[in-house]
């Protein structure tokens, strides 16, 4: 037993150096957000099974090719498969997660409130998305890479307060040939019967936030006028200096200065420390790194089109990235504090909008201070 | 700038025909609504009527979306199509060029007037922007001061457009105006719509404006072979300006490469959209936006019939 501890310490410290507490607490300062050392985060988790198949070099003939394609079309027959009983819908109350949704950024348009107000919104597409997943606390935690991680809360930071949090559940988006993808990634999907999907995410639930495997997911998951988070990859700009890097203020264009426009200046301390300290900002790659755009407001939503219109055009990453969007955490826009929006009894559609909810939606809905299009000019006129 | 001079206009029975070149698909277009036709004349027809629609692509020039592949998506655009189709139904988005003048009303909460609205009239000296984000320039000189207002054309706080003058200039853009005689950018706030006949041409108005002396917002002595609607007295008063602008002009230089505009294809077809997505986005607009404009020509005449529109 104390063997296994021992062993689970070492692990534990392992998990820890991927945080970079152990380096950081070594050096000068104690958690990561005061560290000196900035890390972006652009590389994806060591537990990602391997995804692309290889290109078969050998062709195949038209009649092996149709039994694939009559094989595949037996397999994926259809979401929400019949042996399946379906599981108890939950009911909100504060506190509640649920998953988010896999939405694609199709561009970037203007929308006028009822006070004339102009508010740039990006257009985040929610293309083909169904849950695939629900992986129990329990399940995770005593696998390879739970014990790998070893963290407190399984969400990704020391905190205790997510004890409610009860699974992941992992939705996919985009279905495309099985044929392009390795066994290992199709297996994932014959839990809900879909087809392999092109991109996975997973987001922390609540009990009463968990969705069963194979339900469609659509834009009436959300509600006009609540407030999102968008995690993506943010779009790449190579190689840069340091006043784009880390905002240096660069030196004067004139009054003498000799070649040092926009460099960085001075970079290690005399005396004691006479060396650049680990850490150091300088020039280097910038963007593609993945980051969460917190506190987002859908103002608009196109069921038709399956469309959110959220503030602001910073959404990250160019037009055609996958992005997760999900229920903002920020304690000021989360649903128990919505009052002007009148949205305190949580989303509309909880844990998400299902078939016989979904056919009495209107084809597009506002948030009620944004002007439709269909109205007549705005008259300011008392 | 280098764009094609706007000589011809019209689509069929929505706007004035164009006088200079050759036209006749507007009048076999008429026709066509009046017979049945066998297959053969209706893809004819067809393609002569999307000949016609091809001229839209002057008078709708918002419709048509910013070229660049990075931002392109089908369903974005479609979505912003419609909302545009929307918007034209409640107020009328008319039909003009750079050299127009307009007369504007917008609601505005700073407003004297009661009703909180402000009208500012002026002679379009650019416009551009795709979708819902198109815009325009007007210019005026009021009280002595020029002033200029962009508005976005899509913006709901805009409850009238009227131009008083449809008219053409020989640029697509004014902005010399500002170097120019104030009475040349001075359009007078009471001015009445001048409504032209039905069917004819839009007019060019190929007035050359003589530019002030300097010094101006630009160096304009520069742009003399681009824009013809400007003179300059004397555009190198001494040799040090004309040696400036023999360096300017040198091999590889920015005149230099101004003048290889011309010949750079690629460029052109970089800002273009396709011909055959031209062709289906009229496909999709085309009959709102001609069914609309026949609804505003009825409200036009009818207005033309109780008010005469000139007065002597």
């Amino acid at each position: 037993m104390l063997g296994a501890s021992t062993e689970l310490l070492a692990v534990r410290s392992l998990g820890k150096l991927l945080h970079l507490e152990v380096l950081s607490s070594g050096l000068h300062t104690t958690s990561s957000l005061e560290s000196r050392i900035k890390r972006v985060n652009r590389h994806k988790p060591f537990w990602h099974i391997r995804k692309l198949n290889k290109a078969i070099d050998e062709p195949i003939t038209e009649e092996n090719q149709i039994f694939i394609q009559d094989y595949i079309d037996r397999k994926y027959n259809g979401p929400l498969r019949e042996e399946f009983t379906p599981w108890a819908k939950g009911e909100w109350k504060e506190g509640s997660r649920r998953p988010g949704v896999l939405a694609v950024k199709i561009g970037v348009h203007p929308i006028w409130l009822k006070n004339g107000k102009q508010v740039i919104t990006t257009l985040l597409q929610v293309q083909d998305n169904h849950v695939i997943k629900y992986t129990p606390r329990t399940n995770f935690e005593d696998s390879y890479v739970g014990q790998k991680f070893n963290i407190a809360s399984f969400t990704g930071n020391n905190n205790k307060k997510s004890e409610s949090l009860t699974g992941f559940v992992t939705v996919g988006a985009i279905s495309t040939d099985p044929q392009k993808y390795t066994k290992g990634y199709c297996g994932l999907f014959t839990d809900s019967g879909v087809m392999p999907k092109r991109h996975l995410a997973r987001f922390p639930v609540t009990d009463n936030g968990v969705i069963q495997p194979g339900t469609p997911l659509t834009a009436a998951h959300f509600t006009p006028g609540q407030f999102v988070d968008v995690y993506g990859r943010t779009q790449e700009r190579g190689f840069q200096g340091v006043m784009k890097r880390w905002g240096f203020a660069g030196m004067p264009a004139t009054h003498g200065t000799t070649k040092s426009h926009r460099r960085a200046g001075h970079v290690g301390s005399g005396c004691d420390k006479s060396r650049i300290w680990p850490g150091q900002k300088m020039p280097g790659w910038v963007g593609g790194n993945y980051t969460w755009m917190r506190g987002l407001r859908i103002w608009r939503i196109n069921y038709a089109e399956n469309v959110l219109y959220v503030t602001g055009t910073a959404v990250q990453g160019d037009v055609g990235s996958v992005v997760q969007v999900c229920d903002t955490k920020l304690n000021a826009k989360k649903w128990e504090n919505l009052k002007k929006e009148n949205l305190t009894s949580g989303p509309r559609f909880f844990p998400t909008a299902y078939e016989d909810q979904l056919k009495e939606l209107p084809e597009e809905e506002y948030y009620s201070v944004v002007h439709d299009f269909k109205s007549p000019s705005i008259s300011l006129s008392p | 700038m280098m764009a094609c001079r706007l000589t011809c206009l019209a689509g069929q029975g929505l706007r004035r025909v164009c006088s200079g070149s050759v036209r006749q698909f507007a009048s076999t277009s008429y026709l066509r609504t009046q017979q049945t036709e066998s297959e053969e004349d209706r893809s004819v027809n067809q393609e002569q009527h999307d000949l016609s629609r091809r001229d839209f692509r002057y008078i709708f020039p918002e419709f048509l979306p910013d070229p660049k592949p990075e931002w392109r998506n089908k369903v974005r655009e479609r979505l912003e199509r419609k909302d545009m189709l929307q918007r034209r139904e409640q107020i009328e988005i008319p039909e003009f060029y750079v050299g127009s003048s307009l007369a504007v009303t917008v609601s505005d909460e700073n407003s004297p007037n009661p009703n909180k609205i402000s009208r500012f009239v002026g002679i379009c000296i650019d416009r551009g922007g795709t979708g819902l984000r198109a815009w325009f320039t007007l210019r005026n000189v009021v009280e002595g001061q020029g002033v200029e207002f962009m508005y976005q054309m899509y913006n709901p706080s805009i409850v009238k457009i009227e131009v008083l003058r449809l008219e053409q200039r020989l640029d697509e853009e004014l902005y010399y105006l500002r170097d120019a005689p104030a009475e040349y950018s001075t359009v007078p706030f009471d001015m009445e719509a001048e409504i032209l006949p039905e069917g004819s041409p839009v007019p060019v108005n190929d007035t050359v404006v003589p530019l002030n002396s300097r010094p101006w917002t630009r160096k304009w002595e520069r742009y003399a072979m681009i824009y013809s609607g400007y003179s300059i007295e004397n555009p190198f008063p001494t040799p040090g300006k004309v040696r400036r602008q023999m360096r300017w002009m040198a091999e590889g230089n920015q005149g230099w490469q101004l003048q290889t505009l011309k010949y750079d294809l690629m460029r052109d077809y970089r800002n273009t959209v396709p011909m055959e997505e031209q062709d289906q986005i009229w496909e999709e607009v085309g009959d709102q936006l001609e069914s609309r404009d026949k609804q505003m020509r009825r409200v036009a005449a009818k207005r033309a019939f109780v008010r005469p529109s000139k007065r002597i």
